[in-house]
């Protein structure tokens, strides 16, 4: 379905993404990364917005930039925050379709039926100015799916939603994929994209560096360093303990004792033998939090490891998903 | 949701065509904003008012012929308004797209920036129309209900047909430079018919040639008749004189040529707005 050739982009001097070879089959994926990791540029080259500076852009195996006509299987719902006074979600979504070259009449029909199943129907004919950013983003994804494409590409599309809307647009997600569909989720929270199953694409700094199932993710976060906080009875004693562990790197108490941030090689291991040590020690634990955003380390992690940086549990870890069957690419 | 497959038939010309159409008719939509038709009714008024002050104040005891001085002061006015309502509307077709971050949801489209390209040409020809040809309208019925022209049919439908001609090629034109400056093509705008069509125009060599102008003002005098005093055979020996039929191929190169380059430029360049990383 997608194929991307040694692709690189770059915007003058900056890059937007760097040497990304990809092969996606028919299916459902999520592309995760931070803000600014690349995941637009991605998907603007598998658009055919943009041209590759080097590499080559496949998508249903013609290139997108020279043929436009592919894009009538494409369903795009970008993270842009459009302003179009004076225009109902009816008039805006018929418009689009009418520029895949359907009649009127068609047009409209299909702009109802989407606007009907994104539950806007009720707000179709009012200005989309007065929209809240949820309603802006459900008729963003009628517009996407209004002429039926078999591709639908959703760039942060959880953004504005309240949780029932979230729940909401995870079903529709997940029954898209029940229809034999194929689907791009593009964000920068796992949970979100965790939600539907999709195959992973890990990308920062413009570089694909893994891409696996969820449970191969979660395997990556959970060996990857990350911080911790623990409030307990005994800050002190805990934090002494602690020190004497290999995997722990930095122990931080707080002025009034009762808080320790414990940053740690591999959290998942001593999350694991937490609950027996303060048993030996006595100690009570009354929160325990990440102090961090796991992706964010497992990508600061990943990076370093593309830079060689890598260290002894990190290439175990990859080499272990590297191994596993499911996986289609891993770091380069 | 179920609907059928997404795959329709027509041909590539067919279905810029639809989308060039598809677009027109909702920037049109768009475009009737209180804002917006306020701002027209001020320009289609503009010179009929402005015609009617002229005239109370016009001195009919010197060798002024009332009828050539109303004459140039339509075309003037008419045709000011006309450009401007081009220049207003035409010039920001991609700003305006970039800006209110619509533009990748057209660009995502099959032919999508063609059809937004000739879409909004076709907007623009029938909002400057509109208002050229209100304003004409307005202005000849004034100066006839003011008694200064009798005979006021051969001079509308004359005018209103260089007007069209003018709404076509300066829309054309126009559309280009708003293509090629995403920034500031109002003013890119404002420099080319400024610098362009009026200093140019008004060079007696072949560079004139190249404006729409010259070939705009040859028809005019050709169906309308030279209605200046004296002058013409100076005019004609500074200026040449074309046939109707070659001032009428080159207003349409122009017009085509411009579109032709628009098409390749909107179509080659990657548009991206400052939230795109």
């Amino acid at each position: 379905m997608i194929d991307l050739i040694n692709v690189t982009k770059l915007y003058k001097a900056v890059i937007g993404v760097n040497d990304i070879n990809l092969s996606l089959e028919p299916g459902i994926y999520g592309l995760l990364g931070p803000n600014g990791s690349g995941k637009t540029t991605l998907v603007n080259l598998i658009l055919g917005q943009i041209r590759p500076t080097l590499g080559q852009v496949r998508l249903f195996g013609q290139n997108p930039w020279q043929n436009s006509t592919l894009l009538s299987h494409v369903g795009l719902c970008p993270a842009l925050e459009m302003n179009l006074p004076n225009v109902s979600a009816l008039q805006w979504v018929t418009h689009l379709v009418r520029l895949h070259g359907y009649t009127v009449l068609e047009s409209e029909r299909r702009a109802l039926q989407a606007l009907e199943f994104v539950q806007l129907s009720h707000a179709m004919r009012r200005p989309m100015t007065d929209y809240s950013l949820g309603m802006r983003q459900r008729a963003k994804l009628a517009q996407a799916i209004a002429h039926d494409p078999k591709l639908l590409i959703l760039d942060e599309p959880f953004n504005g939603l309240d949780p029932v809307a979230r729940f909401e647009m995870i079903q529709f997600l997940k029954q898209w994929g029940e229809q034999g569909k194929s689907l791009i989720l593009s964000s920068h929270i796992l949970h979100e994209v965790e939600a539907i199953q999709p195959s992973f694409l890990l990308i920062s700094g413009g570089r694909l560096l893994a891409s696996g199932t969820p449970d191969e993710v979660r395997l990556l976060l959970a060996n990857s360093p990350g911080k911790m906080q623990l409030h307990c009875n005994n800050a002190r004693k805990l934090a002494s303990t602690l020190m004497q562990r290999d995997d722990v790197q930095s122990i931080e108490i707080s002025a009034d004792e009762s808080v320790v941030d414990v940053s740690s090689k591999t959290p998942a291991t001593l999350l694991e033998q937490l609950p027996r040590l303060t048993q030996e020690l006595e100690i009570t634990i009354y929160e325990l939090h990440s102090a961090n955003e796991p992706l964010k380390e497992l990508f600061a992690t990943l990076m370093r490891f593309h830079r060689g940086e890598n260290r002894p549990e990190v290439n175990r870890n990859l080499a272990r998903i590297d191994n596993s069957q499911s996986t289609k690419d891993l770091v380069r | 949701m179920s609907t059928s497959s997404s795959e329709i038939a027509i041909s590539p010309i067919r279905h810029i065509w639809r989308g060039a159409l598809a677009t027109c008719a909702y920037e049109c939509k768009r475009g009737l904003t209180w804002q917006r038709i306020s701002v027209s009714l001020v320009l289609a008024f503009f010179p009929p008012v402005m015609l009617f002050f002229f005239l109370l104040g016009l001195n009919t005891g010197n060798e002024v012929d009332p009828v050539a001085f109303v004459k140039i002061v339509i075309y003037f006015l008419v045709g000011l308004v006309c450009l401007l309502s081009i220049l207003l509307w035409t010039t920001t077709n991609m700003y305006s797209e970039l800006e209110g971050k619509s533009w990748i949801f057209v660009a995502s489209r099959p032919f999508g920036r063609l059809s937004l390209l000739f879409g909004k040409y076709l907007a623009s020809v029938v909002q400057s129309s509109a208002i050229a040809q209100t304003g004409l309208i307005l202005a000849t019925l004034t100066a006839n209900h003011m008694g200064v022209m009798a005979d006021v049919n051969k001079f509308y439908f004359s005018t209103a047909a260089i007007f069209l001609l003018a709404s076509l090629s300066y829309s054309a034109v126009l559309s280009l430079i708003g293509v090629i400056f995403t920034k500031r093509a109002m003013v890119f705008g404002a420099v080319y018919l400024i610098g362009v069509e009026f200093i140019v125009a008004n060079i007696p060599a072949i560079i004139g040639r190249f404006t729409l102008r010259q070939h705009l003002q040859e028809l005019g005098i050709s169906w309308n008749g030279w209605f200046l005093p004296d002058g013409q055979d100076e005019f004609d020996q500074m200026f040449g004189n074309y046939p109707d039929w070659l001032n009428l191929v080159c207003i349409a190169s122009i017009s085509i040529a411009s579109l032709v380059a628009a098409s390749f430029i909107i179509s080659s360049r990657e548009y991206l707005t400052g939230d795109e990383t």
